[in-house]
């Protein structure tokens, strides 16, 4: 019998961005709010100060900071004719763990989605015709506009302090900028990080091309900044050991350098680690959510009530708490009915490897942050016509290489042995010398028919709930778009001044062994009705009127970008209009 | 810190503010690493 903690106004389930976030804008509005996080409380200062954050085995190959597949983990098949089996290491993509979330180990990369990005289903139909979308994708708009999102991107980077070099400033293009990009109010908060030596070339390479390269928007920050809530962050190192690390040095954007030093001293906010919510609590007629329960580290089960549940968990865990609370209906591809599970992306990355003469080139790989990167916006979204080339989609190219962490980086040319002397000589010999992005190629996952996440008939948790199912797999469209794009990169090594160029597009079947990027999206998507979403577009639960959802579960797909700018964005969207609509007048803020 | 050496790689150091600017020069830092770190 679970015992009943004192209730709060709000509880927010994971302490990740959209957590923090919410967490602070409805303490700012005087609610009583507790967090309840599945991890444990992490400090970055006090933790992986540099005397033992750049430590390679630890959080690179062994995943420090990462969920425990023993903990809890999913099952993965590609298609519906086979069997899910658990996933027991973590390849494809990495699972948080604790505050922070993936906020405290990602690289930064803060880009804003195109505006046409928003609007794709009908944008895509107008300009090539229903016909030239494959017969089962999915794809919807997503009810808002960029415009409607503009000034929460704004928000976010200003609270970040992200550094960047803008290319429309309300409708001005500037040069040095994205002259794609969709307009935004002001110039990023901070300049942009300066750029290692193959990075500079890149875009020397690209510019001769006829692009316009323009510098990653970074999350590592350029300078010291002082964000608007009083937290001060300090100026990125290059140190190399971003992704997959914690930053002691203040210098990444993460929720404990942004929002939490000031959360967690105020009076009404509350935070409990290490407690696993197990389940939302609905009311006898399942239309009103009572709270939370979640079980702690002794195995004891609480009761959590509150007059407001926020969905702040990642992708993944909001879309199976939905389905193990019974919010919604599960979605079943052979029908098309449900809603929960429905419209599941990722990402379709790939990169090529330029070799240079080592005589000649010394790019220093160690030297490099997480978001460092010159990059080019000429491929992504709808920025090309694709009538000629045959498939819809597409994403930023880029040198953006973040370390030479040495376990990681031994490009070899290929027909070098796999090990011994040969091996460690063209490693020798290619090491500082290489351009070797893990992801040049950084382009769209659009949805689809078969591509869904349900509940596992066989595998469980410690709990006894059914794991996750994850059905995927790439389809034509996405290794067409994405070999177009890696043959477009490649050309821009080869003009560099690579002496060999090695294209490694993405290739199916998706493959649950290979990282490729955390940027899971989809399966409790937003919309205008509840016949073709979960949730409205303030990302409340159609279903459930005191329940929002958060995070890039509610993308009805992913575009060519990091989602984690337009996640934060959306968050406070959400915010503003629980703020401003939501508590005075509690109930749904769209009627269908 | 063997194959460190031998492919270029400099070690754990923490602060490359002074040499980011410099393209196509090698680093010249005294290979280091967290365990030989003077804070341990």
């Amino acid at each position: 019998m679970a015992k009943k903690l004192p209730a709060k106004d709000a509880v927010i389930i994971g302490l990740g961005w959209t957590g923090s976030i919410l967490a602070h804008e409805l303490c700012d509005a005087g609610l009583s709010v507790t967090a309840i996080e599945r991890g444990p409380w992490r400090d970055p200062t006090a933790e992986f100060t540099p005397s033992v954050a750049q430590d390679e085995l630890r959080f690179r190959i062994r995943h420090d900071l990462f969920l425990r597949p023993s903990q809890t983990s999913l099952t993965f098949r590609n298609n519906r004719d086979e069997t899910a089996l658990p996933v027991r290491t973590w390849g494809a993509f990495m699972l948080g763990n604790g505050a922070g979330g993936g906020g405290l180990h990602w690289n930064a990369e803060t880009w804003r989605f195109l505006p046409s990005d928003f609007v794709l289903q009908s944008h895509l139909t107008q300009r090539y015709g229903a016909k030239f979308l494959p017969e089962d994708m999915t794809i919807q708009d997503w009810g808002i506009t960029y415009e409607d999102l503009e000034p929460h991107y704004d928000r976010f980077e200003y609270l970040c302090g992200t550094s960047g070099t803008a290319g429309n400033i309300n409708g001005q293009i500037h040069d040095g900028g994205n002259p794609f990009e969709g307009p935004r109010s002001r110039p990023y908060p901070t300049p942009a990080q300066k750029q290692p030596f193959s990075h500079t070339l890149f875009a020397k390479a690209a510019r001769e091309l006829g692009y316009k390269p323009f510098p990653q928007p970074s999350g590592n920050l350029s300078q010291a900044y002082t964000n608007p809530l009083g937290v001060t962050l300090g100026p990125c190192t290059y140190c190399g050991f971003c992704e997959w690390f914690a930053c002691a040095n203040y210098s990444k954007a993460s929720p404990q350098t942004t929002i939490l030093p000031v959360l967690v001293r105020k009076s009404n906010f509350e935070a409990r680690t290490d407690c696993e919510v197990i389940r939302i609590n609905l009311d006898n007629l399942g239309k009103r959510a009572t709270g939370v329960t979640f079980v702690d580290t002794a195995g004891e089960e609480w009761e959590q009530p509150a007059d407001l549940v926020l969905l702040c968990a990642f992708q993944l865990f909001n879309v199976q708490l939905l389905l193990l609370s019974g919010i919604g209906q599960p979605y079943e591809p052979r029908t098309g009915r449900g809603q929960i599970g429905r419209n599941f992306t990722h990402q379709t990355v790939s990169t090529a490897i330029g070799f240079f003469d080592k005589a000649k080139y010394n790019f220093n790989p160690f030297i490099s942050s997480g978001s460092i990167g010159m990059c080019i916006d000429e491929f992504n979204g709808d920025n090309f016509d694709h009538g000629p080339l045959g498939f819809v989609g597409g994403g930023y190219l880029g040198q953006v290489q973040t370390n030479g962490r040495p376990m990681e980086t031994t490009p070899v040319p290929p027909g070098t042995p796999a090990w011994g002397s040969e091996w460690k000589r063209a490693v020798r010999d290619n090491y500082l010398s290489t351009v070797y992005s893990g992801a040049g190629v950084h382009a769209s996952s659009y949805a689809y028919r078969n591509n869904h996440l349900d509940l596992d008939p066989t595998y469980k948790d410690r709990f006894g709930r059914p794991l996750m199912r994850m059905t995927m797999d790439f389809h034509e469209n996405e290794l067409k778009m994405n070999a177009y794009l890696t043959d477009r990169y490649a050309e821009i090594l080869e003009h560099m001044g690579a002496k060999q160029v090695v294209k490694q597009p993405r290739k199916g079947p998706y493959d649950i062994t290979s990282y490729q990027t955390s940027h899971l999206c989809g399966g409790a998507i937003m919309g205008t009705t509840p016949g073709d979403s979960a949730l409205n577009v303030y990302l409340q639960s159609w279903d459930v009127p005191n329940l929002f959802v958060q995070g890039a579960s509610a993308f009805p797909q992913n575009a060519g970008y990091n989602p984690t700018g337009t996640v934060a964005a959306l968050a406070y969207w959400s915010a503003a209009a629980i703020r401003s609509q939501y508590l005075k007048n509690p109930g749904p803020l769209v009627h269908a | 810190m063997a194959a460190w050496k031998m492919i270029g790689f400099p070690g754990t150091h923490y602060d490359y503010r002074e040499w980011v600017d410099r393209h196509n020069q090698p680093v010249t830092l005294t290979a280091v690493s967290i365990k030989a770190h003077p804070n341990r």
